[in-house]
């Protein structure tokens, strides 16, 4: 695992522009009124994307498989790196989540004024989930076969976990809809609920570590077969 | 045998890509020795070198470094081994100061002093960006990055490639510094023959994934023999590796235990290119897959 945890680190210094920085500015769309919480949520995808992709056609991947690490620590590094910007986007969106609960809007504030769930606790118990489904769908597809992945395929896999985190994100908007106890804890800020939410939260947590823990046993078996 | 004798010993290496098969290949690079690993582009080259690096996965044989299995102790064999390429465009937008700090971390006796001194040697600027660098100054700092932990086996893969003739020589003076003291070994891979000749102990020629010559390079040489003459007789076509003709006559590669032939009116020793060159005309192969 420590090889894994350097070549995690490996990938946040030498990508540049910082990743961090670009997954700060992204999180202010929070900001926006009247603009779907999940989909700002969900601009992580764009920054990954675009780094593992440089990554693949610079052959830096292949640079880091000549250090002294195992096949199976490249595809742990990059899933850590991906985590790591993951959960570091999802705070920098819970602080603008924040802040847009302050931003007075038409008489009421910004927090208000987004359609779908509002941004409490419960909301980033499902986005984490949506992070999760997503992991799960991307990894063992981006990884399908070492140093042959096309742009096309890279393409690929961020579609199919887009639509897996999305369906994930459906399920939960359905069910805010038509289950008013459901709704209850999705769509509002309410105190009251808030037990709730922190299970939704911690729910969210364990869906996200255990799906993103099997899409990497299962990205790293494909990747070995390469 | 003892296991230190040799530096690097590949054994019926295969790694199939389904267009293109290298191997099986074997081959062993004794301590203290370099190897020149020459063939055309798309031979194979670079597909045996990250086999050997486990780049990718094998699909047969066994590559071991000073005796040691290298699917068996990865990390600890990797280690012993400087690796360095000569299309160097990783990590464009990082500053090589930082590459080389994100390398140190891997390598226990990285030393940083040593970097310095090859960055001096090389008039490499630390500061700079990869992208801001020529390609030929992008090899030197991959070279400088590999021969500054205490490795003892170096492969460099193409790594003058991108150089001009001062930097190529200068390259070459030092892989020789290198084995100096009969510790360290080099393998290198090329098609530019005449690095070989000036410092190869051994050679491995490569041509579409097969291995058509290994050994010691004078003993590979002298195993063939350059013959022409005026008229391409049926028994040099027979026995030739390959040839050229052409209405004022034919130069012909031949196995040096082939002679006499009828019709050879000449013989010469042919060099590396040459070598390489009729091998990959085509003809008969050395059946070097057993």
């Amino acid at each position: 695992m420590t090889t894994a945890i350097k070549l995690a680190k490996a990938h946040l210094k030498l990508n540049f522009p910082k990743p961090m920085a670009i997954l700060f500015l992204m999180s202010l769309t929070m900001l926006a009124p009247h603009y779907p919480r999940i989909v700002s949520a969900m601009f992580f995808v764009m920054v990954i994307s675009s780094v593992l992709g440089i990554t693949r056609e610079t052959r830096s991947e292949e640079l880091l498989l000549t250090l002294p690490a195992k096949r199976s620590d490249l595809v742990k590094g990059q899933a850590l790196f991906v985590f790591i910007l993951q959960l570091v986007y999802l705070l920098c969106c819970a602080a603008a989540a924040l802040a847009a609960m302050f931003i007075p809007f038409y008489g009421k504030t910004v927090a208000v004024a987004q359609p779908g769930m509002v941004g409490n606790l419960a909301f980033f118990g499902v986005a984490l989930a949506v992070y999760g489904a997503f992991n799960f769908a991307f990894m063992p597809l981006y990884y399908i076969k070492n140093g042959k992945v096309s742009p096309a395929t890279l393409l690929i896999a961020c579609i199919a976990a887009l639509v897996a985190g999305f369906a994930v994100y459906g399920i939960f908007e359905l069910l805010a809809q038509f289950v008013p106890s459901v709704g209850a804890v999705l769509r509002s800020f309410d105190f009251g609920t808030l037990g709730w939410q922190l299970l939704v939260l911690f729910g969210g947590a364990a869906f996200y570590v255990g799906a993103s823990a099997l899409s990497v046993m299962l990205a790293v078996k494909r990747y070995e077969r390469g | 045998m003892d296991s230190e004798t040799y530096a690097l010993e590949v054994t019926e290496l295969v790694k199939d890509y389904g267009s293109f098969k290298l191997g099986p290949i074997s081959f062993a690079l004794p301590k203290g020795y370099i190897m020149g690993f020459v063939g055309r582009n798309g031979a194979g080259k670079s597909t045996t070198l990250k086999c050997i690096m486990r780049s990718v996965g094998l699909d047969g044989g066994t590559v071991k470094v000073f005796g040691e299995n290298v699917a068996e102790n990865e990390i600890k064999i990797k280690e012993k081994i400087a690796f360095s390429t000569g299309t160097f465009e990783s990590f464009p937008r990082a500053k090589a100061d930082t590459l080389a700090k994100v390398y140190a971390s891997f390598y226990p006796t990285f030393d940083f002093g040593k970097y310095d001194s090859l960055k001096k040697r090389f008039s490499l600027d630390g500061s700079k960006r990869l992208r801001e660098m020529s390609a030929g100054m992008r090899v030197k700092f991959s070279v400088a990055l590999a021969m500054s932990h205490d490795a003892r086996l170096y492969i460099f893969d193409e790594p003058t490639s991108g150089l001009d003739p001062v930097s190529r020589d200068e390259m070459l003076d030092l892989f020789a510094e290198l084995i100096e003291d009969g510790e360290k070994s080099v393998l290198f891979s090329t098609h530019i023959t005449s690095d070989l000749d000036k410092i190869a102990d051994y050679l491995a020629i490569i041509d579409d994934g097969c291995l058509i010559a290994n050994g010691e390079k004078d003993a590979v040489l002298a195993e063939h023999t350059l013959v022409s003459g005026a008229t391409l007789t049926g028994e040099i076509k027979d026995k030739a590796i390959g040839y050229k003709s052409t209405p004022l006559g034919f130069t012909a590669l031949v196995k040096s235990a082939d002679l006499p032939l009828k019709g050879a009116e000449h013989t010469a020793r042919p060099d590396i290119e040459q070598l390489m060159i009729y091998y990959s005309k085509g003809g008969r192969r050395n059946d070097n897959r057993n």
